[in-house]
């Protein structure tokens, strides 16, 4: 019985330490594996798209292949390897190579495979939706997040940082941007704030839902909560109106257009009559120094 | 024989024009104005490099506001202590009140009327102005116009829990376009009518000091403010509170 019991108490010695070894040591030696496969990876595809002024000619286009070394290895996925996301990429010349859209869609495909926990409210969202006409989602990962320069929001640089978001939702949705920027909230953050409303404080990022959608963070239901993360209360008057206006003579901003107006004649008005007086005073303390008899 | 005094500017009869409170309140009023200029107009063309870079000066969206905001409180304290100040004197002085910063006081239209003529050179007699001039009126209700305009929506965009309470958000836009609009206007007119009338018109050249130790000499009283001078000296009308005579200084060594 004693030897049996120590016989036990041994495997389970060796069991543990086992154990143990596999899991202190595993994950850091397979992380150092891909880390120098990445390095040997790397090298060799920089070795060409590190090149500025790589180009190559599709269908007419011409198409710039070059990748920024330095932004790259700085960037989020900086230490993988091209191909973790370029897996048709498999020999070179390239055969499995795809082009313009085709590869886009093929490399967006690619971010799921790791990024599980956004997929489910992707989908969900407008962006995530498939557009019938044009046969792709709405906005892509990288639409956002960018390609080879993705870094985490903290950094001043990322397509996703606070004060860089208006620019990077306004790539595609031109007219918004410009509506944007008349709102005090844009003028606080493209000045570099962080407290004020970019486009994601209110319309969310991932779960993003047009206004006419219930469950979106701007639809009319939700619009004084959303506020209401800043604003102290929600007051139902917050969804009252148009955020988002353009100083056109009738519309949303048709007041703010004709004060922009008579405050401009006002202006214009004030400044020429003070001007005139100026001169007047000046033109007439001349003639009086050139008076005769006047010294 | 000659007053041998009289050739030393030190030795001209001066008048002390302002007393503590008026200088304290130009004070209260120029200093933020300035702030507020700088902060503010960033804002208002956040898409150009400088205002960018003057933003990040002041740390950043976030930091600019927070001096425009602390600027326009000064400005708001300083005009309830003028406020105050003003009802106070007025109350003070109940029995003989005449308020000479009102457009309709003694003299002003007569003196705007031979203003015009003199500097369009249908008449050589200089206006005679009274305690204020038309120019003085002109800036003075001005800022209490740009309180209502700038202060007022100021106030409202600071506040947005109270004011979507009740107002709609389209008046708060368009007031907010008044604000900047009518602060541009401000900066505008106080940099180049104002900064003239004080600062750049030869008389005054390179600035009027009235605003530093309230004193004005006798020439400069006699051009600017020729019928307040006359009620002073002549007809011994001095109003209520105003327009103290300082004894005269002599040149220390005529004996």
């Amino acid at each position: 019985m004693g030897t049996n019991k120590s016989c036990t108490a041994k495997t389970l010695v060796i069991a543990a330490l086992v154990a143990v070894i596999c899991l202190a040591f595993g994950p850091a030696a397979f992380a150092e594996d891909l880390l120098q496969k990445a390095v040997i990876i790397n090298e060799g595809c920089l070795r060409c798209h590190a090149a500025q002024g790589l180009n190559a000619n599709f269908d007419g286009k011409t198409v710039s292949l070059y990748v920024d070394k330095a932004k790259y290895e700085v960037s989020m996925h900086g230490t993988m390897p091209c191909t973790y996301c370029h897996t048709n990429i498999t020999d070179y010349p390239h055969t499995g190579a795809l082009k313009g859209k085709a590869l886009v869609a093929q490399v967006n495909g690619e971010c799921q495979r790791c990024h599980k926990d956004v997929v489910p409210d992707y989908n969900k969202s407008v962006h995530g939706q498939v557009n019938s006409a044009e046969g792709r989602q709405n906005a892509f990962c990288s639409d956002c997040h960018g390609i080879h320069n993705i870094y985490k929001k903290e950094v001043p640089e990322a397509a996703i940082n606070h004060n860089q978001v208006p620019h990077t939702c306004g790539n595609c949705h031109e007219e918004l941007l410009e509506q944007y920027e008349l709102d005090f909230h844009a003028k606080a953050v493209l000045l570099g704030g962080q407290e004020a409303a970019s486009c994601v404080s209110c319309h969310g990022s991932h779960n993003i839902l047009g206004p006419e959608e219930k469950e979106s963070m701007v639809s009319t239901e939700n619009t004084p909560k959303t506020c209401a993360k800043c604003h102290l209360f929600p007051l139902e008057n917050f969804a009252k109106g148009k955020m988002h206006y353009s100083l056109t003579p009738t519309g949303d901003g048709a007041v703010s257009f004709w004060v922009l107006i008579v405050f401009s004649w006002l202006v214009i008005a004030c400044i020429s009559f003070v001007l005139i007086c100026i001169l007047l005073e000046l033109r007439r303390k001349w003639a009086d120094v050139n008076k005769p008899g006047s010294h | 024989m000659a007053d041998i005094n009289s050739g030393f500017p030190q030795n001209k009869t001066v008048y002390q024009r302002w007393n503590i409170h008026h200088r304290l309140v130009h004070f209260g009023i120029y200093a933020p104005f300035i702030v507020c200029a700088i902060t503010g107009l960033p804002i208002k063309f956040h898409h150009k490099a400088w205002a960018q870079a003057l933003a990040s000066f002041f740390g950043g969206g976030d930091g600019l506001l927070f001096w425009h905001l602390f600027a326009g409180v000064v400005i708001f304290l300083t005009c309830i202590y003028h406020l105050g100040y003003s009802l106070l004197w007025a109350v003070k002085y109940r029995h003989n009140l005449t308020i000479p910063m009102l457009p309709w006081s003694k003299g002003t239209w007569t003196a705007l009327k031979q203003y015009f003529a003199y500097q369009l050179g249908k008449s050589d007699e200089h206006p005679k102005f009274g305690r204020y001039q038309w120019k003085e009126m002109f800036d003075y209700w001005a800022v209490f116009w740009g309180m209502f305009m700038i202060g007022g929506s100021g106030l409202l965009m600071w506040f947005p829990e109270f004011t979507f309470q009740y107002f709609p958000k389209w008046f708060v836009d368009a007031y907010r376009w008044a604000h900047s609009d009518e602060a541009v206007l401000a900066v505008v007119f106080i940099f180049t009518w104002h900064f003239y009338n004080v600062h750049f018109q030869p008389e005054f050249f390179p600035m009027s000091w009235v605003w530093w130790d309230g004193k004005m000499t006798v020439d400069t009283m006699e051009l600017e403010h020729g019928l307040e001078l006359e009620m002073l000296t002549e007809q011994q009308q001095v109003m209520p509170g105003r327009g103290t005579i300082s004894p005269d200084k002599k040149f220390p060594s005529s004996g």
